[in-house]
């Protein structure tokens, strides 16, 4: 009886070392994005995350990744849609190009349709891009949102987290 | 107590070896990084192998979210250079609030560069996502909502498209494997002039093959469909009324010509999607809250439109 306990304790130990080790990761696929003390869009950001940094995963709760920013330690909840379980690569060599030719689990950034192509379909076409590069500006902050959800009696986007 | 001693000496061990077995891929990739470097294989098997990557069929979902934006921003200024934005602070402002307030009940909240709105200055009942999240919008379309829930339907549709990334499904899939695998095969980044306008022409060619879709053939219904579906899904969970949907597409009968070349050219007759919504909602009761204060900044925002 004593030793069938110590073998399942045994076991326990050695599946849990093995899930530590082998260290789940994640990548930031957006240009940035807040890192939140909660699993929810109206969380406080605890750091700002940006294109191509990687997370240890902690844990999931729905839609959301509670992660360790490897580089500075901090840890809190990024929306899924953020992340990709591909390591992207910012400034990729030789070796990576080849790698990602065969292996899906590799993205480049700043690789093919770039903004050295888009300068050059650009200047081909004759088009003007000041305005959309004014669109890009009309970002919203998260306060704004939420004043706008709470007067206008809308459901809370975090509900049920 | 020595088994116990021996498990706590061992559990490490087997925990190290499995970490080193997750790293054997990436060994094997810099002995044949070493092996092309040291010539233990020659330039032309090393080509044969990027030949056999190339021929690799690529589809949208390959297409990361950083080549999307730069395929949307490109997307958005040839339709900037067909339609007029409509240039007023506060009706854009307003649209974007509730258009970004809706992105968050939607399965994709997160772009590479956010969701963004624009109105565009035109009475055609038109309007237009792009894959990289700028929706554009026209009075005209606008003009067909009478509430807040109406504009949010509209939105929601479009944010719908997004969601489902339909703008790079109209990309031809010889392009995205072209794309794709150039950018595979390039050693450093545009080594050469003549790998630029290569890789340009088939971003042109996607650009043509999203903004034909979008301004002339239109999408599939299934994919209107899909759209309307998702529209549904994030009025309900945002709290506003997904009957407004099927309000604004009734205006939206009463006012479209039949031979114009705008919604009604690129779209299922507004019927045909009331019917499907109808079946969709079927049972569904909503309980409708804080309508005077929409009303008041709808009016506010849009009321000059």
């Amino acid at each position: 009886m004593r030793k069938r306990l110590v073998f399942s304790f045994g076991l326990f130990l050695v599946v849990l070392s093995v899930l530590l080790s082998s260290g789940e990761q994640r990548s930031v696929e957006v240009k940035q994005t807040p890192m939140r003390d909660r699993p929810g869009f109206l969380g406080a950001p605890v750091t700002t995350l940006s294109y191509g940094d990687r997370i240890d995963v902690l844990g999931t709760r729905q839609d959301w990744t509670q992660g360790r920013f490897t580089a500075t330690g901090s840890e809190g909840w990024v929306h899924n849609s953020a992340l990709t379980t591909k390591r992207i690569i910012l400034d990729p060599g030789t070796r990576d190009v080849e790698r990602s030719a065969t292996d899906t689990e590799v993205a480049l950034a700043g690789r093919g349709f770039n903004e050295e192509v888009e300068a050059r379909y650009r200047a081909e076409q004759g088009l003007d891009f000041s305005y959309v590069d004014r669109i890009e500006e009309y970002e919203v902050p998260v306060e704004k949102l939420a004043a706008f959800i709470q007067t206008g009696e809308l459901n809370d986007p975090d509900g049920g987290q | 107590m020595r088994t116990l001693f021996r498990i706590v000496i061992t559990t490490p061990l087997i925990a190290a070896l499995v970490a080193a077995c997750a790293g054997l891929g990436d060994v094997a990739d810099f002995g044949a990084d070493v092996a092309t470097r040291t010539g233990t294989i020659t330039e032309q098997q090393a080509e044969s192998v990027r030949r056999s990557a190339q021929a690799v069929e690529r589809s949208a979902e390959d297409i990361t979210p950083e080549q999307e934006y730069y395929i949307g921003r490109s997307v958005g200024a040839v339709i900037l250079d067909r339609y007029e934005p409509y240039d007023d602070q506060d009706a854009n402002h307003y649209i974007n609030t509730l258009g970004q307030t809706l992105a968050l009940f939607s399965h994709r909240p997160e772009l590479f560069g956010g969701y963004r709105f624009q109105i565009l200055d035109s009475s055609e009942i038109n309007a237009f996502a792009t894959p990289s999240g700028i929706v554009f919008v026209t009075r005209g379309l606008l003009n067909l909502a009478d509430s807040e829930d109406g504009v949010a339907a509209i939105l929601a549709h479009e944010i719908g498209h997004v969601e489902y990334r339909h703008g790079l499904q109209a990309i031809r899939t010889s392009r995205i494997t072209a794309a794709l695998t150039s950018v595979a095969i390039t050693g450093t980044q545009f080594a050469t002039s003549e790998e630029l306008a290569e890789l340009t022409t088939t971003f042109e060619g996607s650009i043509d093959d999203i903004t034909q879709t979008l301004i002339n053939s239109g999408y599939s219904r299934g994919a209107e469909r899909e759209a309307d579906q998702a529209a549904i899904r994030i009025l309900r969970r945002a709290g506003y009324d997904p009957n407004a949907l099927i309000a604004v597409l009734e205006e939206m009968d009463r006012q479209l010509d039949p031979q114009g070349l705008d919604f009604a050219a690129t779209h299922p007759a507004p019927s045909t999607r009331i019917r499907d919504i109808r079946s969709e909602l079927e049972g569904y009761r909503h309980t409708a809250r804080a309508t005077e204060t929409r009303q008041e900044r709808y009016t506010a925002a849009l009321g000059r439109l």
